[in-house]
């Protein structure tokens, strides 16, 4: 059979070989490019981390300078009373299972050994209101203005926030935080 | 036998068109390089809390990461970069990331670092917030002194930021 009885019968001859395949493509090569694009893609979607739902709970960073000595007034006059202030000694915990220990101090009275269990989202929520409870009993109606909390170098620093959180739940809106001394003991 | 011919004359039309691939690809990359965090402080696992507020809008960010090895110190990275020499040191450094934050809003870039320069712009009534990200893990003596150093640096309202519950 001749090439022209071919090409009259409408096949024709034409070259199956890869290099004449390759002639027929027009542009360039995007495999390379797709390649390495999916590689940074499958990068960035394993490394990222997703900026999750955050909040935050105000606290006062407590500068821990000496006060200045009180002095009486000249002529017989009374040394201003110092504002009411709630103090939150938070000790490591001393039972499985909890946080922390905190001593709770007000007005001359005090609660000693209340547990302060995980709080946070979702775990030890009902513990936690139990340590609100307890305070609130404690500070009767009259919530306080400004509360301190006294952390010990060793109470984890979620033990420190639970606390805060739940004088946050009442309503105490200026929250000082700083470490406990030795003379901060009772 | 004719469709066959012809997609082979058109030369590639068999093939499968990589175009809107590519389009949504390079957008997909897009989207994570902007909503991904790569700074060492993503690794922070934070406290939960039930109670917060919403995010503050211009606020400078110091990060407390749980150290590597136990026994070594935790870090502490003022808006990302690593602070040194002590309390002293990380106080200056809020000092710095205030002012720098505080010349971006106002235009005054390059200006100097210096006490006078933050009692003048009133780093107190600046607007300006402290956000500490803090692993919860970590005891508290690890934090106080970054609270401490915010007080010298004359901040001492600072947010503590938790994880919202889902």
């Amino acid at each position: 059979m001749s090439g022209g009885s071919l090409q009259s019968m409408g096949g024709g001859f034409r070259p199956r070989g890869a290099a004449s395949r390759g002639s027929l493509h027009f542009g360039p090569n995007m495999t390379p490019m797709v390649d390495i694009v999916m590689v940074i893609l499958v990068f960035f979607m394993a490394s990222a981390a997703f900026v999750g739902p955050e909040w935050f709970l105000a606290a006062q960073a407590v500068d821990r300078q000496p006060s200045p000595a009180v002095t009486r007034p000249e002529g017989g006059g009374s040394v201003q009373a110092a504002p009411l202030v709630l103090r939150v000694l938070v000790k490591p915990a001393s039972a499985l299972g909890q946080m922390a220990t905190a001593t709770v101090v007000y007005g001359g009275q005090n609660i000693k050994g209340v547990a302060v269990v995980a709080g946070g989202a979702g775990g030890g929520v009902g513990q936690l209101a139990a340590f609100g409870e307890a305070v609130q009993r404690l500070i009767g109606e009259k919530v306080p203005a400004e509360a301190v909390i006294l952390a010990d170098g060793a109470v984890s620093y979620e033990a420190v926030v639970a606390v805060r959180e739940a004088l946050a739940r009442l309503g105490i809106a200026s929250v000082g935080v700083s470490q406990l001394k030795p003379e901060d003991e009772l | 036998m004719r469709i066959r011919r012809l997609q082979h004359e058109q030369g590639g039309a068999s093939e499968i068109n990589v175009t809107p691939l590519i389009d949504v690809v390079m957008c997909l990359i897009i989207f994570f390089l902007l909503v991904g965090k790569l700074s060492l402080d993503a690794t922070i696992n934070l406290p939960g809390t039930e109670l917060g507020e919403a995010d503050a809008a211009r606020s400078i960010t110091i990060s407390v990461l749980a150290p590597d090895k136990p026994g070594s110190e935790p870090k502490v990275l003022v808006e990302g970069q690593p602070s040194a020499g002590g309390q002293a040191g990380l106080a200056e450094a809020i000092l710095r990331a205030i002012l720098s934050k505080n010349a971006a809003a106002t235009g005054a870039v390059g200006a100097a670092v210096t006490p006078a320069a933050a009692g003048n712009i009133g780093v107190a009534n600046s607007g300006i917030a402290v956000k500490l990200r803090a692993d919860k893990a970590l005891p508290y003596s690890a934090i106080d002194p970054v609270l401490q150093a915010c007080a010298k640096a004359g901040l001492a309202s600072v947010r503590l930021v938790t994880e919202r519950p889902q």
